[in-house]
């Protein structure tokens, strides 16, 4: 079913961008995306780290 | 006539939530002489006159979710993104939301302070507010601020290009201050960004912050830029700010207006980025992931 524009903005969105050479860049990188993405590509260290972050509470010194 | 805005230092026992009520009061009588950034444009606001953000009073957001694209101590974090900036450049990834103050849905503030709530029990170790750019919602952002939680952990997110009024209102209630530092000189400044005088502004900021909180200084790394705009910011954070916190940021990709300038239609090389890591290593940066 076709989304008003009014419920496409209340949801929250990521972007991606898969460039020729197989790059893939992301806006919005959501902990369940990077999880999926380090699936994808287990070589990539850094979204590894982004999608290994585990959640933690109430760090204010 | 020019306001002058007497702001005390926060005593101790105030707590983050009364200090942010308080000055919210304070700053939304500012908006009848807008003063909260660079550009000092002195529009009253209250009364439908526009600046160069074109914001109103009232403000929005575009997006309010968990996110982990940022600095790997801050994620994952929470981030409540305001429509409208006082920027106008022409690779920005969210120029859709960026230039369009009216962008988005209006801010409820006992709505998304909830939404804050059940995030931080959901596990975000922060909660970061950014744009566009927040600075020029100061009065519903420190509305905001006053709704969440003490123990929270905030995070400013800025293109520091704030004014010395905005940091006033904005001492003492962030833990975190990420800040960008995107051209380093006046001329790509104005060139990308339409943006006037920006060292001086943008210096003045990351200063201040540096004194006042814990900071990163963030750097979206250009396609052809490293050596106009990276080089002289890496040399002035080693000489003005050692071992402040610096993100150096890869990620660019062509957005928004970006075909208005022939450098900008393609993302950074590999070339680049080994460049630009060794003139960060020459100036011996402290970069964060």
């Amino acid at each position: 079913m076709k989304k008003t524009k009014s419920q496409r903005e209340k949801e929250p969105g990521s972007e991606l961008l898969v460039l020729p050479d197989g790059r893939v860049m992301v806006h919005n990188l959501t902990p369940c995306l990077a999880a999926v993405l380090t699936v994808l590509d287990p070589a990539d260290r850094v979204m590894k780290a982004r999608a290994s972050v585990r959640p933690g509470k109430n760090l204010r010194s | 006539m020019r306001q002058v805005l007497e702001i005390p230092s926060p005593p101790r026992e105030l707590t983050r939530a009364r200090l942010a009520a308080r000055r919210a009061t304070q700053s939304r009588a500012l908006l009848s002489d807008c003063r909260f950034c660079a550009h000092d444009c002195g529009v009253n606001r209250l009364i439908g006159e526009r600046g160069v953000c074109r914001a109103g009073a009232e403000a929005r957001i575009f997006s309010a979710q968990m996110e982990a694209a940022d600095e790997l101590e801050l994620i994952p974090t929470y981030a409540i993104a305001f429509s409208g900036c006082d920027l106008r450049c022409a690779f920005c990834v969210t120029g859709r939301q960026s230039w369009n103050a009216a962008a988005g849905r209006v801010l409820e503030t006992s709505q998304v302070a909830a939404m804050v709530e059940q995030a931080l029990d959901e596990g975000a170790r922060t909660v970061m507010i950014l744009g566009g750019e927040p600075t020029i919602h100061l009065p519903s952002v420190l509305d905001l601020v006053a709704r969440l939680p003490e123990e929270a952990r905030l995070v400013w997110k800025t293109n520091a290009h704030g004014s010395a009024i905005a940091r006033r209102l904005l001492r003492g209630l962030f833990d975190v201050w990420v800040a960008d530092y995107k051209f380093g000189n006046d001329r790509c400044a104005e060139r990308l960004a339409l943006l006037p005088g920006y060292q001086r502004v943008v210096r003045d900021n990351l200063v201040w912050a540096s004194g006042e909180t814990d900071l990163i200084v963030r750097h979206l790394l250009m396609p052809g830029h490293v050596e106009c705009c990276w080089q002289p910011i890496a040399a002035w954070l080693g000489e003005t700010l050692p071992g402040v916190k610096v993100s150096l940021r890869a990620e660019y990709w062509p957005k928004w207006h970006f075909a208005l300038h022939p450098e900008l239609v393609r993302t950074v090389n590999d070339t680049e980025l080994e460049r630009a890591r060794s003139i960060a290593a020459c100036c011996k940066l402290n970069l964060v992931p």
